[in-house]
């Protein structure tokens, strides 16, 4: 009992000493005057929003804008890009302030504030759709890296290595960071716009003339849910909570956890751009472009940029799904925590931490795993993923708004009128749209 | 004491954040039960939408 006692003491102190530490380095640099200092402090409070938008344009993510801009060009998915960077903004930004008021992750508010029945429903949900999209990601690695001759099975061991050592090496200031580099990679995706000199024209004009390729269709509508639907994950709204609360991030600070999550945004539509213009103009209007797999888009960039462009591209697919896989393992890792009431911080090494990091490490070895499995059903996963978040999203969007709006726990920070209708119109929006998605998936007849 | 080679931690006191208010758990009322009522229903007919599918062979 008492060497318990003991091993927790020492877990507290760790943690106490690592957050002093950053604790300290802000005051120090929030004391200062200067626009240096104030960058500096820019650059030491961002991280959890950058790494959240940038780990959506996962390797799922790169795949269906790729195959998007290869089927309908760039016509109406751009204008549509920006305004889902809007939503998945104003939707992140609450988790930011819920983060940073209650110091709490999104799973211990639903478990404490609403119970056990609904904390289950959203921890079995959100567990089972982290395992299943690290499968995408798994997969993204594994086609990324045979461009360069790398067998699966090494492919995905290095995935698994690379998610492990940064999630049980580094602390949580250096593990972002790191994370902060790997995600830089996802931006490959704009040089290589650059190299297949799109009409830039056309580009424009996508906004003031806003059609339909082809019309509008069942197809079209299946591709505009699949977008629009998946523009905000479950998993985004219990990393950047848990994020914002392992970086001990506090009201004041939420003014630049909303410009960490605005140049996130940012990023997120700036690289899904790259990727439908990217297509758009190098495959749209080809005989069979609507029906382009990853390999023949890998393909097909090879063939039009050379070797270096196609490299790029499948750098590009195996950087969304190491970035994706970092966050999606610690997502797990946080949630089971804070359901459980385990010590749940990045700042745990391993040997006292490997309660909180094992759930995490465990969903991406199974993803790896199943990935490796010859003929297994990965588009049958990939479906039940689309289901599963479409049933959940709506549960989690709804916690999140009673949430901000619960005086109880948010006093003064709760919503503001302007920011409740903007947050119920995008809550309702996404409600229709995942529920008419998930309804596609399962019934596709009956649209 | 703590100290570290990078940060003198003991020359600014670290700022504790502000205490947690106690997560107590709530009785839905008004908008809030007929919220949750709604989202079980939406649950329940999702169900209802995937073992159909699964039932016509989804694809």
């Amino acid at each position: 009992m008492l060497k318990r006692n003991l091993a927790a003491t020492a877990q507290i102190l760790d943690d106490a000493e690592l957050r002093a530490e950053d604790q300290a380095r802000i005051t120090r640099l929030r004391e200062s005057s200067g626009w240096a200092k104030k960058i500096l402090l820019l650059f030491a409070l961002v991280g959890p929003g950058i790494l959240v938008m940038i780990a959506d344009n996962d390797a799922g993510g790169v795949i269906t804008y790729a195959q998007t801009g290869a089927a309908y060009g760039i016509g109406f998915f751009i204008p549509a890009i920006v305004i889902g960077g809007f939503i998945a903004y104003a939707v992140q930004e609450m988790t930011v302030r819920l983060g940073a008021v209650t110091h709490r992750g999104h799973a211990e508010m639903i478990w404490g504030r609403y119970g056990a029945f609904w904390g289950w429903f959203s921890l079995i949900d959100l567990v089972v759709a982290n395992v299943l999209t690290l499968i995408t990601e798994f997969i993204g690695i594994t086609v990324g890296m045979s461009v360069f001759g790398v067998p699966p099975l090494f492919s995905a061991l290095g995935g698994i290595l690379v998610d492990t050592l940064i999630l049980l090496v580094l602390r949580y200031r250096a593990w972002e960071r790191v994370s902060l580099w790997i995600a830089l990679g996802n931006l490959v995706f704009i040089p290589l716009v650059l190299m297949v000199h799109p009409h830039w024209g056309e580009v424009v004009s996508a906004f003031s003339h806003w059609t339909i390729p082809g019309g509008f269709g069942p197809v079209f509508l299946f591709v505009v849910l699949a977008n629009f639907g998946t523009t905000i994950a479950p998993w985004m709204l219990f990393f950047q909570q848990s994020s914002v609360v392992d970086k001990g991030l506090t009201v004041s600070d939420v003014r630049h956890g909303q410009i960490d999550t605005a140049i996130g945004s940012f990023a997120m539509v700036a690289v899904a751009l790259a990727l439908v213009v990217l297509t758009g103009t190098l495959a749209f209007g080809h005989s069979g472009s609507s029906s382009y797999n990853i390999q023949h888009i890998i393909a097909l960039v090879g063939q039009r940029l050379g070797a270096t462009g196609q490299d790029l591209f499948a750098l590009g697919l195996v950087e969304a799904g190491t970035i994706a896989a970092i966050a999606l393992t610690a997502s797990t890792s946080w949630a089971m925590g804070e359901a459980f009431g385990w010590p749940k911080s990045i700042n745990l090494p391993w040997y006292r931490g490997w309660k909180f990091y094992l759930p995490g490490l465990l969903s991406a070895v199974v993803a790896a795993i199943v990935v490796l499995i010859p003929n297994a059903p990965l588009g049958f996963l990939n479906l039940t993923v689309q289901v599963i978040a479409s049933i959940f999203m709506p549960a989690a969007l709804m916690f999140l708004l009673l949430l901000l709006n619960d005086r109880t726990i948010m006093g003064i920070h709760v919503n503001r009128p302007w920011q409740n209708l903007t947050a119920y119109s995008i809550v309702g929006l996404l409600v229709i749209l995942n529920g008419l998605y998930g309804l596609s998936v399962m019934l596709p007849k009956l649209l | 004491m703590m100290t570290t080679n990078r940060t003198d931690i003991t020359v600014i006191p670290p700022v504790e954040p502000e205490a947690s208010p106690k997560l107590v758990k709530i009785v839905p009322k008004g908008s809030i039960r007929l919220a949750f009522w709604g989202l079980r229903i939406y649950i329940v007919l999702m169900i209802i939408a995937v073992i159909i599918g699964f039932s016509h062979g989804i694809h």
